[in-house]
């Protein structure tokens, strides 16, 4: 018990530390716009379900932002998983269309801003759903398909790329020796690559869920938003309250941080194997 | 009629070769024409049931033969004839022990070795069976939950050859499976080949690097020059088993597949 509070302080000390200087330069320089007190940030944290400055609570922000982190996400992640598979697997299927991703590669994603901008508007959701009202127009209207791309964008990259890898480094005698045992194509993809490239491919997730959540400001950035926790921090700052811009990021960062957790739990327990069979 | 036809077939397979290498060639393709020659004009032809071992300085090809064997690679030239009709990829009569560790890391030890019948649609309660059977058979049984990285070099090894087996195959191609395994390990475990070889009238072509254990095994022994793989010599041995080492024909026999072994300078 005791070596466990002296662990807990020990990975935490840096933090600590952080916010110990955080509150000592805010109370110097007594100004909340530029720095607020440690404990102003903490209030609105602790109370998230707290009205927000007529924007709803942090917590239904927060909400807002991960349904649409998730759809971009999700989309991410159907497409780039098996053209991933695709391209690892096959010469002729990479050649085609390596090129054409390794263009938009290094595009950051709000770079497409503009461009997403022109194609879809402030269409939604609600747009094909062909809702203009009522309850479900307005959940819906909250999921733009220009923030649903730029995060998908972000999610994107990194999930083909550790796909890709995952599958080309499968190693041959896998393969050969299930040739020889009688595996279809069927067999050879669904018993052998994938899961020999599960562990890279579950990493490539995570750290594409990781961008994608990066991404998600610039996406609330957008025009026709109206709610999220991106929206609430530009929103916070045209009305210079820092603290709540404060609480926002933090809110982001934790968010993202315990989904990470998560999947790296996830990794540890299901790919046991790979480790141990180095 | 159609009855006596069908019997004469089987016995003229009997009596034909079961297996013919005719002239295989095989020219690796390196980096700028750097092209590796591994086996020059390999002739062999293997009858049905003859347990056949190929010995030979490191590199000169004994994988190749059997991964061209297996239908895992093409030849360069020659053709490789399995029942009367040409080999051209892998078949469900041949089975292949790798040199190399090739069991799936992330499944245990039941589950690899039942790969090939899961592959073949077979039953899970004929799968776990035969999977089990071949596992005692190489004396694994205890470990059928383990996991592959939980098993020494030598009982993956044979893991692998009860995951060959148990898809019972005419043809067994071995490639150095008992390299990992301790001298008494390996002593019974090339018992335990024989008697499954003779109760299951397999087929096999084992490559080895172990002079003694080719004789103790093997109706014939190729003895394979260096690179470009060759065929040196052939050496038909007395079907007579078991062998003992303490008589003078093994004496004999083994100190000639040394030397030929040994002069490679030409
Ligand atoms: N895929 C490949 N690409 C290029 N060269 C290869 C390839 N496979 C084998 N070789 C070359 O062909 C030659 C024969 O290789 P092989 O593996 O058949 O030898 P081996 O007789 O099995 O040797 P060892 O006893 O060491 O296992 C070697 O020189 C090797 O470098
Ligand atoms: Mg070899």
């Amino acid at each position: 018990m005791f070596k466990d509070l002296r662990n807990f302080i020990f990975i935490n000390t840096s933090l600590i530390l952080f916010i110990i200087i955080w509150q000592l330069i805010a109370l110097k320089l007594d100004n909340r716009v530029i720095l607020p007190d440690f404990f102003e940030v903490w209030k609105i944290i602790t109370n998230p379900f707290e009205e927000i400055i007529g924007m709803g609570s942090l917590a239904s922000n927060i909400l807002v932002s991960f349904v649409r982190v998730f759809a971009g996400y999700f989309m991410a992640v159907v497409t780039a998983v098996p053209i991933g598979i695709f391209m690892g697997y096959s010469k002729n299927i990479n050649r085609f269309f390596n090129n054409f991703f390794n263009l938009f590669k290094p595009v950051p994603p709000l770079a497409w801003v503009p461009l997403v901008m022109a194609w879809f508007g402030v269409s939604s959701f609600a747009t094909i759903a062909g809702l203009e009202t009522g309850r479900w127009y307005v959940y819906l209207n909250n999921l733009k398909f220009s923030m649903i791309f730029i995060i998908f964008i972000g999610g994107f990259y990194p999930i083909l790329t550790s796909t890709i890898h995952g599958v080309r480094g499968v190693r041959k005698i896998l393969l050969d020796s299930a040739h020889v045992l009688g595996a279809s194509k069927k067999d050879i993809f669904l018993k052998i690559l994938i899961p020999a490239a599960a562990p890279s491919i579950v990493n490539g997730m995570r750290i594409g869920l990781g961008v994608s959540w990066m991404c998600l400001v610039s996406a609330e950035m957008l025009p026709g938003s109206l709610s999220g926790v991106g929206y609430l921090i530009t929103h916070a700052y045209s009305v210079a309250r820092t603290d709540i811009v404060i609480a926002g990021m933090i809110s982001i960062g934790a968010t993202g941080a315990l989904l990470d957790s998560i999947f790296q739990a996830f990794e540890r327990r299901k790919f046991k194997w790979q480790k141990l069979s180095k | 009629m159609a009855e006596t036809l069908k019997v004469k077939n089987i016995m003229d397979i009997k009596e034909e070769n079961l297996i013919e290498f005719k002239n295989i060639s095989k020219t690796f393709k390196g980096e700028n024409n750097n092209n590796v020659k591994a086996l020059d004009d390999f002739s062999f032809k293997i009858k049905n049931g003859e347990f056949i071992s190929v010995v030979g300085p490191s590199g000169c090809g004994k994988s190749t033969i059997l991964r061209i064997a297996a239908g895992l690679l093409d030849a360069t030239s020659g053709e490789i004839f399995f029942k009367g009709s040409v080999l051209e990829s892998t078949h469900d009569k041949i089975g292949m022990v790798f040199q190399e560790y090739s069991l799936l890391p992330w499944r245990n030890i039941l589950d690899n070795t039942a790969l090939g019948l899961e592959f073949k649609k077979t039953g899970l309660k004929k799968r776990v069976e035969t999977a089990r059977y071949y596992l005692n058979l190489v004396g694994l049984e205890g470990f059928e939950q383990s996991m592959p990285h939980e098993l020494s070099g030598g009982m993956q090894q044979r893991v692998a050859i009860a995951r060959a087996m148990a898809t019972d195959p005419e043809v067994l191609l071995m490639d150095e499976p008992f390299g990992a395994l301790d001298a008494h390990t390996r002593s019974l475990m090339q018992h335990e080949l024989l008697k499954i070889w003779e109760k299951n009238k397999k087929t096999i072509i084992f490559v080895t690097h172990s002079v003694d254990e080719a004789v103790y095994l093997s109706d014939k022994i190729i003895v394979m020059s260096k690179r470009p793989g060759k065929i040196k010599k052939i050496f038909d041995i007395d079907k007579k088993r078991p062998r003992k080492r303490k008589d003078i024909s093994w004496g004999i026999l083994t100190s000639e597949i040394f030397e030929l072994l040994q002069d490679d300078g030409s």
